[in-house]
Parts: C-alpha cells; sequence; structure tokens
C-alpha cells in the first residue's frame, strides 16, 4: 500500500510534526533526555505564537499574514525516535514521572532504538557507509559521552528497569511501553525489546533504511499514524 | 506557521538582512556572494510558486515588499563600477556569469522594474503531489542557509583574494580541528577548519537532497521529461556554489577535498579499516555531483 497524496493531505491538516535536534556525539543521553523535555515543555500543548505566527515582526504583508496558523492545543502527543533518539526518548519518560508530565501520557514509537545495547563494530560499519561529516567522527566515538552510555549495560539497564518500576506505579502512563520496529538486516544496534513493549519486525531493511519512508515503503508513516 | 511564512522568516529575511546590513564595511567579494545567495533564495521562492507550494498573492507581495529593492540596489551597485574596471561590476562579474541563464533572465526582469515570479518556469508546472517533498528539500536548503561553515567554505574557494586564501589556508588543521568545527556551534575553530566543515556539511546536504530526489522519482508522479526538469531546475538553482568555469575555484575546490581525503585516509588507517579507503574515496568524489553534474554537461 501507498499512502496518496490526499491522504497525507488530511493527515497533515490534524498533526504537527517537530523534529528535535540534540548533539549526538558530544552530549550523553541524561543531557540529551534533559533537551527533549525542555522542548517539549515549549511546544506541547500549546507551543508559543511566534511558532505559528509571522505576526509580531515589522513590516509584513497582509496576504503573508493572512497565511498564520490557528492556535494549537495539543491533545495527543507522540514521541518518535531513532536510534540513539530511542535512548533519549526512554530516559526523557522516566524522568518525567519523576514530577507531573504531560510526557508520561504520550506514546512512544521507536526505530531501531538503542535501548539494549550497540553493537561497536555495526556501529562504526554504518559510519563508513555515510559521508565525510561520519566519517571524522570515528577517532572520537570511544570518548563520546552518548556512545559510552549506549554500550554501558549498566546504564541502560538502569534505564530499563526504572521504565519497569514506574510501570507498576502508573498503569495508565503510556509512555512506559513503547511499539518498537527493527529492520531483519539490524546490526548496529542490539535488536531486542523491553518487557511488554510491542515488537514489530520488517524484512529487508537495516538500521538506517528501517525508518526512511519511499515510495515503495511507508512503514514509517504507518507505523507513526495507526492508533 | 505556513510553509511561506517559515522561508521568508528563515531563509528570504536572514539573507537579505545580510545583503543589505553592513554592506559598506564589505568586500565587494563578500557583497557578490552574499547577492548570490539572495538570488538563490529567490531561485527557490520561484520554483515554489510554480509548483503551487508557496500561494501566488502572498507570494507576490513577498517578492515587492523584500525583493524589488533588493534588485534596485543591485542595480545600483552594479552602475557604481565601470566596465573593465577591477573588480568587474557585480552583473559582470565571473561569478554572476556562472548562474544559468535562466536565472540571469529573471534577474534581469527584476532589475528593470518586472515581476519575474512567471517568467522562465522549469516546465514542472503547478504539481500539488510535489507540495511535500518540495517541503522536504526546503527544510533542507534552509538548514543549509543557516549553516555558518558552508558559507565560509564558499567565501573561500569561490570569492576571497588569493593572498588571504594562501595565508589562511597554510594554517594547521587537525582531524579534530575539523571535527570540532563540524560538531560544535560554540568552539572557534580555524579558518581552515572552517572551509573543511562546510565542505563536510555541503555533502551532506547534496546527499541528503538526492535521496529526496530519487524518493521523487520512485512516487513516479512526474514523468521522465519532467523529472528531469526538476532535477535539472534544482541543480542549476544550487550549481553557482561550485563554478567550475572559474579556474582559481577549480583549484582552491581541488585543494580542499584533497586535504579531506587526506584526513579521512589518516583516520581510517588509525581505526584499522585501510580495505575501506578506496571505496570510501570513491564516495567523496561522488559527494558533490548534486552541484557538479549540470555543469560537467555544459563544460
Amino acid at each position: 500500500m501507498t499512502i496518496s497524496h490526499s491522504t497525507t493531505e488530511t493527515f497533515w491538516r490534524k498533526h504537527d510534526l517537530f523534529f528535535f535536534a540534540y548533539r549526538s556525539v558530544r552530549d550523553g543521553i541524561r543531557t540529551s533526555a534533559d533537551n527533549l523535555m525542555g522542548f517539549l515543555a515549549e511546544v506541547f500543548p500549546s507551543p508559543p505564537a511566534r511558532i505559528l505566527s509571522i505576526l509580531g515582526r515589522s513590516n509584513v504583508p497582509k496576504s503573508l499574514a493572512s497565511l498564520d496558523s490557528p492556535r494549537r492545543a495539543y491533545t495527543r502527543l507522540v514521541l518518535v525516535g531513532h536510534s540513539e533518539g530511542g535512548l533519549v526518548i526512554r530516559k526523557a519518560v522516566v524522568l518525567a514521572e519523576k514530577q507531573s508530565n504531560p510526557v508520561s501520557r504520550a506514546r512512544v514509537v521507536l526505530f531501531a532504538p538503542a535501548i539494549s545495547g550497540v553493537s561497536p563494530a555495526g556501529l562504526k560499519g554504518m559510519l563508513l557507509k555515510s559521508g565525510p561529516g561520519d566519517w571524522i567522527v570515528l577517532p572520537y566515538l570511544a570518548n563520546s559521552r552518548a556512545y559510552r552510555d549506549m554500550t554501558s549495560a549498566n546504564y541502560f539497564n538502569d534505564v530499563r528497569d526504572r521504565t519497569l518500576e514506574a510501570r507498576e506505579i502508573h498503569k495508565a502512563h503510556s509512555a512506559l511501553w513503547a511499539k518498537v520496529v527493527f529492520g531483519s538486516e539490524e546490526d548496529v544496534v542490539v535488536p531486542v525489546v523491553w518487557p511488554e513493549d510491542q515488537e514489530d519486525q520488517v524484512t529487508g531493511h537495516d538500521h538506517v533504511s528501517i525508518c526512511k519512508p519511499t515510495s515503495k515503503y511507508d512503514r514509517p508513516i504507518t507505523f507513526v499514524a495507526e492508533n | 506557521m505556513h510553509r511561506l511564512q517559515q522561508f521568508v522568516v528563515g531563509t528570504i529575511l536572514p539573507e537579505l538582512e545580510r545583503a543589505v546590513g553592513g554592506r559598506d564595511s564589505r568586500d565587494d567579494n563578500d557583497v557578490s556572494m552574499t547577492a548570490l545567495l539572495v538570488i538563490e533564495g529567490f531561485l527557490w521562492l520561484h520554483l515554489g510558486v510554480e509548483l503551487g507550494a508557496f500561494p501566488r498573492e502572498a507570494s507576490e507581495d513577498v517578492y515587492s515588499y523584500y525583493y524589488s529593492s533588493f534588485f534596485d540596489w543591485l542595480k545600483s551597485y552594479s552602475e557604481t563600477r565601470q566596465t573593465g574596471s577591477t573588480p568587474p561590476p557585480f552583473l559582470e562579474s565571473s561569478s554572476y556569469l556562472g548562474l544559468p541563464t535562466f536565472a540571469r533572465n529573471l534577474v534581469s526582469i527584476g532589475i528593470r522594474g518586472g515581476q519575474p515570479l512567471y517568467d522562465q518556469p522549469s516546465g514542472v508546472g503547478e504539481r500539488p503531489d510535489l507540495v511535500d517533498p518540495f517541503q522536504s528539500l526546503m527544510i533542507l536548503y534552509s538548514r543549509l542557509c543557516r549553516n555558518s561553515a558552508v558559507r565560509r567554505f564558499l567565501y573561500g574557494i569561490g570569492f576571497q583574494d588569493s593572498d588571504d586564501w594562501t595565508i589562511q589556508w597554510n594554517e594547521q588543521c587537525t582531524a579534530m580541528d575539523l571535527f570540532e568545527a563540524v560538531d560544535s556551534s560554540d568552539a572557534s575553530p580555524t579558518a581552515t577548519a572552517m572551509v573543511l566543515a562546510g565542505y563536510v556539511s555541503l555533502c551532506e546536504f547534496a546527499r541528503n537532497m538526492e535521496e529526496v530526489l530519487n524518493n521523487i522519482e520512485g512516487l513516479a508522479i512526474l514523468d521522465s521529461a519532467q523529472l528531469f526538469q526538476f532535477k535539472d531546475r534544482i541543480r542549476n538553482i544550487h550549481a553557482w556554489r561550485l563554478n567550475l568555469s572559474s579556474g582559481v575555484t577549480v583549484k582552491r575546490f581541488e585543494q580542499v577535498q584533497g586535504k579531506i581525503k587526506k584526513m579521512v585516509e589518516q583516520v581510517l588507517r588509525d581505526e584499522k579499516f585501510d580495505d575501506e579507503i578506496k571505496s570510501v574515496q570513491g564516495l567523496l568524489d561522488n559527494s558533490l555531483d548534486l552541484f557538479l553534474e549540470s555543469q560537467r554537461v555544459t563544460a
């Protein structure tokens, strides 16, 4: 099945998509999770007017201002992460449990998340297939905080255990459970989900292609959109 | 925010402010490069209007509010220099003449006070089904415009005076300096590291653009002729960034690419990836084809 243009039009009329950028080599998982929490607090449930409106800027033609988006009051939040981003989200969810936070009620959808470890050889192999921006990272990988977190069983098991403990107390907190998908050719992260996570596998996809929709592969979109 | 508003706020206005603000204190080469960046932004607006991604009325107002005064300034700026002077007037400079014909025609219309938004279309026409992929391209483009290392690279290989280039190019730059320059916006890397980081970032942009263009091809929403027209227009919009008609640019580009190759080779040897060196260098050789293909045809 391929999603038609009209279907995506309808979808995007009801949904907004925010990208959260983090420093995937330099910062550790905790720092990125804290930054993600800060970002989410800014945009959910109501993003600030400056994100939706061009008003407030001088010398704006009326016709351009008329394109302003209406104010938003979101009722649903879906957190989508890939690879390191998966562990960042799960850490943020654990942090959110320490306070009353709307993140706890989010849905979590993860593509090839690094929640059960990383294969150093697989990761280096993936970087080699990319571009010069990734090649120059190779010598500094071992000293990267995020890399150390992702390859430390103590670290990701601690995040897992805290998640499992929180589930016992907050059964209605949907963010503590995740939908997780791996490709059958996964060789960068350890493709193991946490107990009670919903797991899916897609044949013929690897760590990179698993989350990239193409004309013949729309699972990344349907996986997020369904429910 | 609507995609046109996003484009105006995130890309058009910052470029125009850079072009117009403080121009008296900058050298002609810097002004020329900034003018070309503004023209490049206009070409994206022009394509977005043709595809129907940007609404016509608002786009016309964007043009008259923001671009018409830029073209007025460009005309007067170019007229302050006589033909045959050094450097030549902007409109006679090799960097401007490196723009494809359709772009120069549009600039001519703008300079004459006309409305260039509907002239020189790519031929693809209004395509609602191309709007989403076009937005993906716009996201990549706006990130490129915000990248100061890319700007430094463009200036270095295409616009910087020879003496300045030689002095800066001879600065030491280690793999660590390059990593810092690519990875951290708060570092203060050397000029050479910034140039190299700009090259790396431009490769990243080209790779992502090619991926989106391949996806558009896979969607089969354009027939082969229209697909060619669309890709050709995208490549031509950016081709000035690596102007192969300039011997100076070609030489500096090869210097940059050669240094990156050596650094990458060293990194791979240190990491015991000797067997991968050849394939990685092959990837590097082709990493900027997005900017080069349209020129290779005519070179």
